[in-house]
């Protein structure tokens, strides 16, 4: 495995570790893996990388067109007691190395695979991930034999420990229940705002007994020839067979630009179009 | 003989701040955050504690004092710089008291207070030789403090994949606990307080008793919780977990009721490091010569007005209101524990968690608060009591068994402050560089000389690239270029040193270039990455 390191050739001089770091880390490191991680009851991550040595064998045994006319997906296994138990498919952009999953389920134990599936339905695997639980969202439904309260004192109990608000805070009252990061950010030269203008304002204090919670996300898409070559914020993706595709982006606070470009196959024209959205929320 | 009390508050002050230490640059903005804490939070809590204790208040609280923290505090050049920054500011301090003598007499006063607080500062630091940790040892040793632990780095452990890396986030917390302390660590504040299975049995397995969960963490525990957060649970690995109460949180924080916004209290963004002369203020500020807080401020809070409208602070005023939120307070505990101590028919645990970087920090007057609300339990009332974690525990040892949620105290309570767009492309680069750590530990069953000390580098830095504050910190966009290249930073140092070992090509300068500038956990031994059937056993 280590020819297939991506490591820094071994340094002359220190110095060039000295400062920063070089100025990206690689993407590749030569090894297929699928991680996948819990974000919260809904959300899952999988992240991946396909080796060229994984490519090989799967033309080997499906044929050099194989990665032509597959479609990529995430095949996401619910398990029960470690056996499969049902799954879904989420078409995935292969490019995009990593892919916010959702689950309308809450909870459960999750694995996923990375694959092709052909056109005759069947599924070529690339990776397969680890295992995760993602977390129930919700008061268990299980009891206590041995219960100690009546349920209408358990409900009183269970609203003063904070039940009608738990899981719902928003950053600022992250930040708050964290303060030391109003701390680090009086303190920072990589942040441009100084401290002591207008907008440092106090963290905004929660609201009691009623709350919302709301979030955004974006999803960007379209379609153009089946055989151009697309670019989205300059990396490539791949078109669904009709020409047509679909990304989701994060939304975080701020301004987010997406260049599109479309090139015809033969390369002698393009297209393109660019979304700048702005995220604020208030 | 006293009637036992109604209830108990167990109030937790997490103390934690990265890993920033910079001896490339003979100026670094960054360690400003260590400085800071300590001359406004640490000494002053310290120097409460002290006081209460000499009283003869009893009193407990709980202190999680992070392995960066403690290996920041115990740094050579870090506590020389800082006590050259401090004298600095007594110099600047005394030029005040000098300045404010014709000015109106609150200026005076506050700047007289300063100088007695800075110079409190000194007496301890000077008088402990640099090490305030071993002031608060001592506070642990008589029974007051529980100091607890956290993971090595504040790594963010239901984010790892291999089961090797928390254990090694665990392991080399509780060695370097028992470095600072003189005794292996009863608790662990999980960073972010983020809780997934199977951890508990490793804190268990680490000697570690207790632990906390933010509310949803035991209100959607299985089965249900008999007392929502108002009793410990213990997990299936052993652990007693507390769950944070958040009416105190509320309390401190609410629109309200929130007690360091009161009118009275000192404006914190009105600094002299922007107010004054820039030639007068000019030598305390960085070599940049860019105005920055300097940590003397002169004004209240005064209400919702412009910076430029505040009114003189008056420290005498700030400390009569500080007694009476402290009042407050304990008349909201007694009421609470009353309360509750009715309808569950045992003394609830009222766990009231803060950052400790609140007090005197953010909230100037917080460490006041605290002593006054310690010395009102111990004086004025006997329906609540303080208490730690592991003093409840034995006195009230039969509690639920449940296996808590996986959960964390960040925005929407789950794990998506450090996994979302703006962060989650450093996990394909920590999984992999904790992967092949544990390859490097695996191959190396008794590594000498030069390579054992490659291997410990490599966890040292593999460990502070874990730290949770740098996708914290990519989230809310706060110091985000600094903690991207502290990510890239440790990952690629960790990728030299990896290719070095493999390849038998180890550079010394190298490795000592490193072992000088990421010096963090002297003692580190990289056994803690073998896997587990490989592994010594633990003593």
């Amino acid at each position: 495995m280590s020819s297939q390191l991506n490591a820094p050739s071994s340094p002359s001089s220190p110095q060039g570790f000295l400062v920063g770091g070089p100025a990206d880390l690689s993407r590749d490191y030569g090894v297929t893996r699928l991680v996948l991680m819990p974000r919260d009851p809904h959300w899952m991550h999988a992240y991946w990388e396909v080796a060229p040595y994984t490519w090989d064998e799967v033309e080997q045994n499906f044929g050099r067109e194989v990665r032509a006319s597959g479609r990529p997906v995430l095949r996401c296994h619910s398990l029960l007691n470690g056996d499969k138990r049902s799954f879904f498919d989420i078409g995935v952009q292969l490019e995009a190395r990593n892919w916010y999953v959702f689950s309308s389920i809450r909870g459960g134990t999750w694995q996923v695979e990375l694959g092709l599936v052909l056109p005759d339905g069947r599924f070529v695997l690339l990776a397969i991930s680890n295992t995760i639980q993602l977390p129930a969202g919700q008061v268990s439904e299980l009891e206590d034999e041995k219960r100690g309260l009546m349920k209408a004192e358990w409900e009183k109990i269970y609203e003063l420990s904070g039940g009608g608000r738990v899981g719902v805070g928003s950053l600022e009252m992250a930040k708050i229940s964290a303060l030391r990061w109003e701390f680090l950010r009086g303190i920072s030269s990589w942040f441009g705002g100084a401290p002591g203008s207008a907008s440092w304002a106090r963290p905004r204090e929660m609201h009691k007994g009623f709350w919302l919670v709301a979030d955004c996300e974006l999803i960007v898409y379209g379609a153009t020839e089946p055989d151009a070559h697309v670019t989205v914020q300059g990396q490539d993706i791949q078109l669904n067979p009709d020409g047509t595709f679909s990304m989701r982006f994060a939304l975080p606070d701020g301004l987010l630009g997406i260049p599109i470009q479309a090139v015809n196959r033969d390369g002698d024209m393009s297209r393109a179009v660019e979304f700048a959205i702005t995220r604020k929320t208030q | 003989m006293a009637e036992p009390p109604k209830g108990y508050l167990c109030l937790v002050l997490h103390a934690h701040l990265p890993y920033v230490r910079h001896p490339e640059y003979p100026d670094f903005l960054e360690e400003d955050w260590l400085y800071e804490a300590i001359t406004e939070t640490y000494v002053p809590l310290l120097d409460m504690m002290e006081r209460l204790a000499a009283d003869g208040v009893h009193f407990r609280l709980t202190m999680s004092v992070t392995p960066p923290l403690c290996n920041m505090l115990s740094d050579d050049l870090l506590m020389s710089r800082y006590y050259r920054k401090l004298q600095k500011l007594l110099e600047l301090a005394e030029r005040e008291v000098q300045r404010t003598q014709s000015l109106s007499h609150e200026f005076h006063e506050t700047a007289q207070m300063y100088l007695r607080k800075f110079r409190k500062a000194q007496d301890i630091f000077e008088a402990c030789h640099g090490r305030i940790l071993t002031r608060f040892r001592a506070l642990q040793d008589a029974g007051y403090l529980e100091i607890i632990t956290c993971g090595a780095t504040h790594g963010y452990l239901p984010l790892m994949v291999k089961e090797e890396a928390r254990q090694a986030q665990i392991r080399i917390a509780v060695d370097d606990y028992r470095r600072h302390f003189g005794r292996p660590p009863r608790g662990i504040w999980l960073p972010e307080c983020a809780f997934t299975p199977g951890v508990d049995k490793m804190l268990r397995q680490n000697g570690i008793t207790f632990s906390f969960l933010d509310s949803h963490g035991i209100l959607f525990g299985v089965p249900r919780p008999k007392y929502g957060v108002f009793a410990p649970i213990y997990s299936p690995g052993g652990v007693a977990f507390f769950g944070r109460d958040m009416e105190t949180a509320h309390q401190v924080w609410s629109a309200e009721q929130g007690y360091p916004g009161d009118y009275s209290y000192r404006e914190f963004y009105r600094d002299v490091g922007y107010d004054l002369d820039y030639t007068y203020v000019r030598p305390y500020l960085h070599e940049d010569g860019v105005r920055r807080n300097i940590g003397i401020k002169y004004y209240k809070v005064t209400g919702r007005v412009p910076l430029s409208s505040k009114e003189p602070y008056s420290p005498s005023r700030a400390r009569d209101v500080a007694a009476s939120h402290a009042g407050n307070f304990l008349f909201n505990r007694e009421k609470q524990a009353e309360y509750l101590r009715g309808v569950m028919g045992t003394p609830p645990v009222v766990c009231s968690i803060y950052d400790a970087e609140l007090f005197g920090h953010w909230w100037f007057e917080g460490p006041e608060f605290l002593e006054f609300l310690l010395k009102k339990i111990h004086y004025d009332q006997q329906t609540v009591k303080t208490t730690t974690p592991y003093e409840y525990i034995q006195n009230f040892p039969e509690q639920q068994i449940l296996e808590p949620e996986p959960s964390s105290w960040g925005d929407k309570g789950y794990h998506e402050v450090w996994l979302n767009g703006s962060n989650d492309w450093i996990y394909p680069h920590l999984h992999i560089c904790s992967e092949r750590m544990v390859q490097l530990a695996n191959s190396h069953p008794s590594a000498e000389g030069l390579v054992k000390r490659a291997l410990n580098q490599a966890a040292r830095e593999l460990l502070l690239a874990q730290s949770s504050d740098w996708a914290f910190l990519m989230t809310v966009g706060t110091a985000r270029q600094y903690s991207v290249k502290r990510t890239r930073e440790h990952v690629s140092r960790f990728l030299g040193l990896d290719h070095q070992i493999r390849e038998n090509r180890i550079q010394e300068d190298f490795v000592r270039f490193l072992e000088d500038h990421d010096n963090i956990f002297p003692q580190v031994d990289y056994h803690v990455y073998q896997s587990q059937e490989l592994a010594p056993i633990y003593a």
